[in-house]
């Protein structure tokens, strides 16, 4: 770890018992203060749904390291899913977690979340280490894209996070390339008490609601970007389509600086929220050729999936195949969504 | 001998002893009632084989064949204490020391095994550069998700031994700490030449890792097997993912029968392994998810025999690897590694331990090698970028155990052969013995 680049950053560090009511106060009843989650509801639908429950969060620090922006934000330990290629397992809160991490991090010239990433997470007190690993790719009905996991802290006391961001893997476009080539280092300082949590709500949703298909809507007031999927696609359109709910959207669109070349561009996204869905491995057949394609970032479409194709005259529909679920991790509500593998076609609209 | 046979307490206690080091870790184990008969060596060390990384011999095999690694060990980073070449009087001293450690303990995992390797930063010491032959580039940081401290001492000393009292009695005998070593009389040390600037320590074995579980990185609940030789629950160094002796020497020049010595310092990060993930995902990630699926790992993955299961798996090539993570979403640890294997099988010999340096689960990866570019193809194809760029399979997340661990140190050593261990020039120097 570069030390000297702690001195050259600008801090903006939050200490989390000076704003907690801000984040946490979201609209919605306040029916409980129990730091246990209710039961996951009963007869869930394979499919995204409304939890039992929601809980409010509140602001850990912010940090900046040349273009990348982090926020860290904490809640109650949530239950939430692994995904291990087909296979689903449930994360239970295990008796010593004392809070849920949330970490957002994107383009600050862009705005848009930076996927593709692992960020590792070092929490420190003034004894040594007190957590340290890598954060679990997460994607939540009210968060959108972020990494997170449980962590189990020190007890009461001033404790100081060290995020090192790696360089993300996903393919640059445009001037992306240029700036996000390099990792980041984030930090932020903050005083924890166990009553934190108390502060914030836990928002029960009516019976007939939970359980329900749908979604909460995202949060608004978030420091940083859910990951939403643009309206419309630049270039030729070629139409949309779903898959076990999720939206597929593609285009092909020139690229930039070379004549008679072009790139299939395919988004997808949840059903409600509108949410590019990451950690997919989409392959496209198109003219009889298959394509795997690239996770990409590019600073008007955000995260989306891409090929690059000999040339725009594409003569018939194009197909995209999702082999395997996304390997990202659930919160409540998306577990049992998104799992089954299936083909689309997409024509020109 | 320090196996399964002796009880629970007194192996974590062994290992504690080595990880505290000096007269102190030393007078522990000695004053204690069970101290072994180390066997001393030989008064002919000449009759050593010319290899220094020559273990396999004289290592002991398990039931399918596997050799069984020494169980305790010290790194001693060393930095000689003068600007320039060696002179021949220092090179004198190091021969010497060296020679005298070989009388005191038998060559053997019940005596002492050790080897000696040199960084590219001694031989910029001299005006002349290595024979070409010889791939020793400075270390740096291999994935784009790691930021490794690069590790330039002089040399490097590794001590092994089924025995903790040998591993730290050659230590405070090389040091010059003691007059004596196993009860033989050091003829010289490696003080006023070299100074130690760093001390890593280490085990591996059965039940070794369980024994000290109570160390950060290792949630308390881990439900690792107690008999597991490593911290994250399963066996390596499956003869068939080994490279031989053979295929890590160098075959030609002045440092024929040498190799080359990768050293990488990783601290891991366990809670979530043995905290969150199932045991299907733990051993998908460590082998792949076509074995995790038919059930055919048990506890350790001992039942794996001399292979560790890898035939088994279906990808043996980039491309077929990445058609296994598009279809599967996760891709395995071992059968990342199968991709990197060429036509005469694995390029690296693992002689990696566990670690509780600085009070920390770590691993002490040092491998073996011809070239150190063979240690850098090996581990392209364990970072997986090609994976998580084009299919499911994320930076780290589910791509083997990326997720598992960081990289915090890197070095590349030469280890010459035995006649060429002392303060060697990049040309050679005569054998003295």
């Amino acid at each position: 770890m570069n030390r000297d680049t702690a001195t050259r950053r600008t801090y903006l560090r939050t200490a989390a018992a000076a704003s907690l009511v801000g984040l946490g106060s979201v609209a919605g009843c306040l029916e409980s203060r129990s730091p246990y989650a209710p039961p996951i509801v009963s007869n869930r639908p394979d499919a995204v749904y409304v939890p039992s429950h929601f809980e409010g969060m509140a602001p850990v620090g912010m940090d900046t390291d040349g273009p990348v922006a982090g926020a860290l934000v904490y809640s109650y330990p949530h239950r939430f899913w692994l995904v291990s290629g087909t296979d689903r397992s449930r994360v239970r809160i295990q008796p010593d977690d004392t809070l849920h991490l949330m970490l957002q991090l994107w383009d600050r010239e862009s705005g848009i979340p930076l996927s593709g990433t692992s960020p590792r997470i070092r929490i420190t007190d003034e004894d040594g280490v007190v957590a340290d690993r890598v954060f679990w790719p997460m994607l939540s009905q009210r968060m959108g894209f972020h990494y997170g996991d449980n962590v189990q802290l020190d007890g009461d006391g001033r404790y100081r996070v060290e995020v090192s961001v790696p360089p993300t893997g996903d393919h640059l476009v445009g001037d992306l390339a240029d700036r996000l080539d390099r990792g980041a280092v984030l930090e932020a300082e903050f005083d924890w008490a166990s009553t934190n949590l108390e502060e914030l709500a836990i928002n029960t949703i009516e019976d007939e609601r939970a359980g329900s298909r749908g979604a909460l809507p995202a949060m608004t007031g978030m420091p940083g970007p859910t990951g939403l999927v643009p309206e419309t696609l630049p270039g030729r359109r070629l139409g949309t389509a779903t898959i076990d709910e999720l939206g597929i959207g593609g285009s092909v669109v020139p690229t930039a600086g070379e004549a008679a070349q072009a790139a299939l561009v395919v988004t997808i996204k949840t059903p409600h929220n509108g949410f590019a869905m990451p950690m997919l491995g989409p392959v496209a057949t198109v003219d009889g050729t298959r394509h795997r394609l690239q996770a990409a970032l590019d600073p008007a479409l955000g995260m989306h999936y891409r090929a690059s194709l000999g040339s725009e005259a594409v003569a018939g529909p194009i197909e995209i195949r999702l082999p395997a679920p996304s390997q990202v991790a659930r919160h409540e509500g998306y577990e049992t969504a998104f799992m089954q593998p299936g083909t689309a076609r997409l024509t020109d609209s | 001998m320090a196996g399964p046979d002796i009880d629970r307490s007194r192996r974590s206690f062994l290992a504690t002893a080595v990880a505290i080091g000096g007269s102190i870790g030393l007078s522990a184990c000695l004053g204690s009632e069970s101290a072994p008969d180390i066997p001393q060596g030989t008064a002919d060390p000449a009759s050593a084989p010319e290899r220094q990384h020559a273990w396999n011999d004289v290592l002991r095999t398990d039931d399918h064949g596997n050799h069984v690694p020494p169980r305790h060990r010290v790194l001693l980073l060393l930095e000689l204490q003068q600007d320039g070449p060696p002179e021949e009087g220092a090179r004198e001293t190091i021969d010497t020391a060296l020679r005298s450690l070989e009388r005191a303990y038998e060559r053997s995992p019940a005596g002492l095994l050790f080897t000696v390797g040199y960084s590219p930063a001694y031989f910029e010491r001299f005006e002349e550069s290595l024979p070409a032959g010889i791939d020793l580039p400075d270390p740096r940081a291999l994935a784009p998700f790691e930021e490794p401290a690069l590790d330039r001492p002089d040399a490097v000393l590794h001590l092994a031994s089924d025995h903790a009292e040998a591993v730290l009695g050659a230590e405070e005998a090389l040091r010059g700490n003691e007059a004596t070593a196993n009860g033989v009389t050091m003829d010289a040390h490696l003080g006023g030449v070299f100074e130690v600037v760093e001390r890593r320590t280490g085990f591996i074995g059965e039940g070794l890792p369980q024994e000290h579980a109570d160390t950060e990185g290792i949630p308390d609940s881990a439900p690792m097997p107690e008999d597991a030789p490593m911290f994250m629950g399963f066996k390596s160094g499956f003869t068939h993912s080994q490279a031989s002796e053979d295929r890590v020497t160098i075959d030609a020049g002045p440092f024929a029968g040498g190799t080359t010595q990768q050293l990488s310092r990783l601290v891991l990060l366990l809670d979530q392994w043995y905290e969150q993930d199932s045991r299907y995902h733990r051993e998908a990630s460590m082998f792949c998810p076509h074995l995790a699926q038919q059930d055919a790992i048990e506890g350790d993955g001992s039942n794996l025999g001399d292979t560790g299961g890898v035939q088994r798996c279906p990808a043996h090539s980039d491309d077929a690897l990445a058609e296994t993570a598009t279809a599967e979403g996760i891709v395995g640890h071992s059968e990342k590694m199968l991709r990197a294997r060429d036509e005469d099988g694995p390029r690296l010999l693992r002689r990696d331990f566990n670690s509780t340096d600085d009070g920390r689960a770590g691993l002490h990866f040092l491998s073996l090698q011809k070239r150190i570019a063979d240690f850098v193809a090996v581990r392209e194809a364990m970072n997986g970028t090609d994976l998580a760029d084009s299919t499911p399979v994320g930076q780290r997340t589910n791509n083997g155990i990326l997720q598992y661990f960081d990289v915090e140190s890197r070095g590349n050593f030469l280890l010459p052969p035995r006649g060429l261990r002392a303060l060697p020039t990049p040309r050679g120097v005569p054998d003295q013995g």
